[in-house]
């Protein structure tokens, strides 16, 4: 049976790999019954477009972002708490808890079946000028990702989250439309970001969640024995991708220090009473939040 | 192959002559000045909505939706003046072959390009119809019924930045595919007309 | 074979090529048999538009809109002449040079097709050029635009690959400079083949009047340019500001412009750029259903089993990619191949990946010029009011240039990766 998985990272990406190497071992385990192709870089259309498909069930399976689904949900934006995990290590656990559970089973209402939580570098801040302190980021312009939960955190900060596709920043970084970005190393180091930055800021402020998923309309016409192996072989590879992160991140920061680009260390004090402001509002708006901090406390 | 036509069929053709065909035409004229003044005000929004994009980011308050809101407009932009390019004959086609044959045959051939556009537009409407259904949407009630009897999410579908479902952007598909084809089944009746008089006059 | 057919029966009867396309992708639907994919058509059509940098189009076609109105390009080209001696075609290297700078800001050869095809050909037609062939030199110019960074298929291409975008056009530089040498040759060649003519040397007097008169349209370039590098505007927003400046002069400084052209203007643009905006979404969903039958993946193995040899491999990507480059447009055909072709490449054949980018984006870049699918073209053919067939074959001698640096840069790898190495 051939079955597609699109995503919309690159092939070099730990996503795509992790994607490809289930792949092979659903061959492998399946003995050559199961077949997965793999769309990297958004070939079969971006994150709207691969959900319309998984929803028909012309594409069978996605890794995807938060956007499309917080956007449908704001609950599928909680992992996305500021300081709610302090690593990828902690991030790994809560990635395999109750409430990451309790998402997982929810996809059923936008026509999917979740399969796996993933996610991707602990976020960090590139800025352009120096940056001391967090007045520095005052009334700057940041390249964020349009969800409600980033967005309100960096317009409690006083800066100006500014949404743009990915494309597109280099050159705006490089030019000034923006002054600077949220992102993980990896992607300073890969795109080279840090040429153009006058200050990194290693904050691992928030995570950058992904969900892996099955179109249910697909997912139901499978056999019993191959639900079982997809969930098993997905789930594995996965979590330890996610344990992968620990090592990528801590690779990528040793290259960042080794360039003329200072790296500063700041923890949550850092950003000061913004970060509790950001979660009395966001407990009431997404109640689900109240006990994943519960489980994050554990 | 050719990027500019003729000037619009619709202003060559003996207006004086009344009945139903007439008649049609004068609509279709009127349809394509509307197009054109849509185009026109559509465009003149997304160059409106870069330029305070440019002001607000320079203020330091970056508009979040303006972009979204831009490529949407650009889109309608697109459709609304592919129809219209068929009413003025301004889509780029291949014309080496129409060019060298005699015009009776040249004829036959803008009468077959016209039958294949109106089977690409049957097919369009059926799958646009079958896309939005709207017949289920009316049994169910509402948006997230239907999502929940017929797993038809079309109408449910949110956008990133701007608070309006995303359906209303779309609905240039289904207008798209009724003024294409009254476009087209426009040309398909001067076109038969101008060969019944051409073989009349030979 | 059936859908190939069906394609080029359509293509023969005289049939829209953007409906063509469409159609052909149905085609391939039912054939294929995945009739899922019908229900996602319409979507993939609206979607296949949802890219940011398409609306460069019409914007700067506006641009050229307002700068025509207003009387702007003529006085720019007089100040270009007021520089110049007596040259034979000196008008023509004024063009390709104007089409080097501007292409060191922008990234889109549309973009810079429709505001030369504006400032340049009307002066050189005026001047005792052919206007088909001022209008050839000004489309191949246009060609630059992707090759001399900043470029939008190189930032495309750095993305997919995830190596450093800075670095890629760096290894781009080279490449460029070498077209430019080329089309330089080409021209000058051009010019004694159609008898261009030498223009006159000016007196001082004249020299100070263009110069004085040209001042406040110079404003436009410099709105570009500043803007962009200032931080205020992307390049698509330049084109904005650019437009805004465009309309205050043309009504208030040369008052050559009337209010009821901005109207016209705005729906001039919206109609121009809607036929090839609706060949690019046609483009996409064909590039989609490609996908979806998994289609370059056959083909890049299929590849690897025929030769062990990194050139020859590269040899027989090109010629895909030109086939490929005859009927999509560069943006989604380096969806389309790249994310496929990359590991192969790199992984098997042990090819640069920066190596491999400025092949891939070199040769895509003149699919925007090939029929019967170029962007490029026909907006130089909207612009220029030529049959775009009468321009491709005009565009040949250039065609030939760029392929023949292409094999250069084929067989010699340095030419693209050492300025990366001297520069780190
Ligand atoms: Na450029
Ligand atoms: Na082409």
């Amino acid at each position: 049976e051939q079955y597609r998985i699109g995503l919309i990272t690159p092939p070099p990406h730990e996503w795509t790999k992790t994607a490809t190497t289930i792949g092979e071992r659903l061959k492998t385990e399946s003995d050559g019954r199961i077949d997965l192709l793999t769309f990297p870089s958004g070939q079969l259309g971006n994150e709207a477009q691969m959900l319309q498909q998984l929803q028909t069930g012309a594409l069978d399976f996605a890794f995807l972002t938060l956007g499309e689904l917080a956007n449908r949900d704001e609950s599928y934006g909680i992992f996305l708490a500021p300081y709610i995990v302090d690593g990828p290590q902690a991030a790994r656990d809560l990635l395999k808890g109750e409430v990451a559970g309790k998402l997982l089973a929810g996809t059923s209402k936008f026509g999917l079946q979740g399969i796996a939580w993933g996610m991707a570098g602990m976020r960090e801040i590139v800025m352009k000028g120096k940056t001391e302190t967090v007045a520095d980021l005052k009334g700057k312009k940041i390249r964020t990702v349009p969800f409600a939960q980033e967005l309100d955190f960096w317009t409690r900060l006083g800066a100006a989250p500014t949404p743009m596709p990915l494309p597109a920043l280099y050159d705006a970084f490089a030019n000034g439309q923006v002054d600077g970005m949220q992102i993980d190393f990896e992607g300073t180091w890969n795109s080279k970001y840090y040429d153009q930055a006058g200050t990194i800021i290693d904050s691992n402020h928030m995570m950058f969640p992904m969900i892996a998923v099955a179109s249910a309309r697909k997912w139901q016409t499978m056999s019993e024995e191959d639900r079982a192996l997809i969930t098993k072989v997905m789930g594995e590879e996965i979590d330890a991708m996610v344990g992968r992160y620990a090592d990528i991140d801590a690779k990528y920061l040793a290259d960042l220090k080794g360039t003329s680009v200072p790296v500063i260390t700041v923890d949550r004090s850092f950003f000061g009473p913004a970060i509790e402001a950001w979660y009395e509002d966001w407990r009431k708006r997404t109640p689900l939040l109240i006990e994943l901090e519960a489980e994050a406390a554990k | 192959m050719k990027s500019t036509g003729n000037p619009p069929a619709a202003t060559v053709t003996d207006t004086e002559q009344g009945g139903l065909l007439a008649g049609l035409e004068r609509f279709e004229r009127r349809l394509a000045r509307l197009e054109t003044v849509a185009i026109g005000i559509v465009t003149a929004a997304v160059f409106l909505i870069l330029l305070s994009n440019v002001f607000s980011r320079s203020v330091g308050r970056p508009l979040i939706w303006s972009d979204e809101l831009a490529i949407n407009l650009m889109i309608w932009a697109a459709f609304i003046g592919a129809s219209l390019g068929l009413a003025r004959r301004q889509h780029i086609a291949v014309t080496l072959l129409p060019d060298a044959l005699a015009p009776g045959g040249r004829h036959v051939l803008a009468i077959l390009v016209d039958l294949v556009l109106l089977s690409f537009f049957a097919i369009l409407a059926v799958l646009v119809w079958n896309w939005l259904d709207l017949p289920g949407l009316i049994a169910a009630g509402s948006a997230d019924a239907l999502a929940q009897s017929r797993f038809n999410f079309t109408w449910q579908e949110p956008m990133m930045t701007l608070s309006v479902r995303k359906v209303w952007f779309w609905l240039i598909l289904p207008i798209f595919c009724l003024t294409g084809t009254f476009h087209v089944a426009m040309s398909l009746m001067r076109h038969i007309r101008d060969s019944s008089t051409t073989e009349v006059t030979v | 074979m059936i859908v190939a057919g069906s394609f080029l029966a359509l293509l023969a009867i005289g049939a829209p090529i953007a409906f063509a396309l469409a159609l052909l992708a149905l085609i391939y639907i039912f054939a294929s048999g995945n009739t899922i994919m019908l229900q996602s058509f319409p979507q993939q059509l609206y979607g296949g538009l949802e890219n940011y940098g398409l609306i460069a189009l019409p914007l700067f076609i506006l641009l050229g809109e307002f700068m025509n109105a207003g009387g702007i390009g003529r006085r720019l080209m007089a100040l270009a002449m007021a520089f110049l001696g007596r040259v034979r075609g000196g008008l023509a290297y004024v063009n390709l040079c104007a089409n080097m700078m501007m292409a060191s800001i922008l990234g889109s050869t549309v973009a810079q097709i429709t505001i030369m095809s504006r400032l340049a050909v009307p002066e050189m037609e005026k001047a005792g050029y052919p206007r088909d062939v001022s209008m050839a030199i000004t489309a191949a110019g246009g060609l630059l635009a992707p090759i001399i960074p900043p470029s939008m298929l190189f930032i495309i291409y750095g993305v997919i690959a995830q190596i450093p975008i800075g670095d890629l056009f760096i290894a781009g530089i080279i490449p460029g400079l070498i077209i430019f040498v080329a089309f330089i040759a080409v021209i000058a060649w051009l010019g004694h083949r159609h008898a261009f003519p030498r223009n006159e040397a000016m007196t001082l007097a004249q020299r100070i009047h263009a110069v004085r008169d040209a001042l406040p349209a110079a404003l436009i370039p410099v709105a570009i340019v500043g803007s962009i590098l200032g931080g205020l505007a992307t390049p698509t927003e330049s084109a904005a500001i650019a437009s805004l400046i465009a309309i205050l002069v043309g009504l208030f400084v040369y008052r050559e412009m009337h209010w009821s052209d901005i109207p016209k203007a705005f729906a001039n643009a919206g109609v121009a750029s809607a036929a090839v905006l609706f060949l690019i979404a046609a483009a996409q969903v064909f590039s989609w259903v490609l996908t979806f039958e998994n289609l370059p993946a056959l083909v890049a193995s299929t590849m690897q089993a025929m030769t062990a040899s990194p050139v020859v491999f590269l040899l027989m990507l090109n010629v895909l990619l030109l086939c490929l480059g005859m009927i999509t447009d560069p943006i989604p055909a380096i969806i389309l191949i790249v994310p496929v072709f990359l590991p192969v490449a790199t992984g098997v054949y042990g090819i640069d990946p920066f190596h491999f980018g400025v092949v891939v984006c070199l040769n895509l870049t003149l699919g925007l010029l090939t029929p019967p699918v170029g962007t490029g073209l026909f907006v130089a053919a909207l612009m220029g009011n030529v049959r775009a067939e009468r321009l491709a074959r005009l565009l040949l001698p250039f065609f030939i240039a760029v392929l023949a640096v292409l094999l250069l840069i084929v067989v010699f790898p340095a030419l693209s990766t050492s300025l990366i190495g001297l520069m780190r």
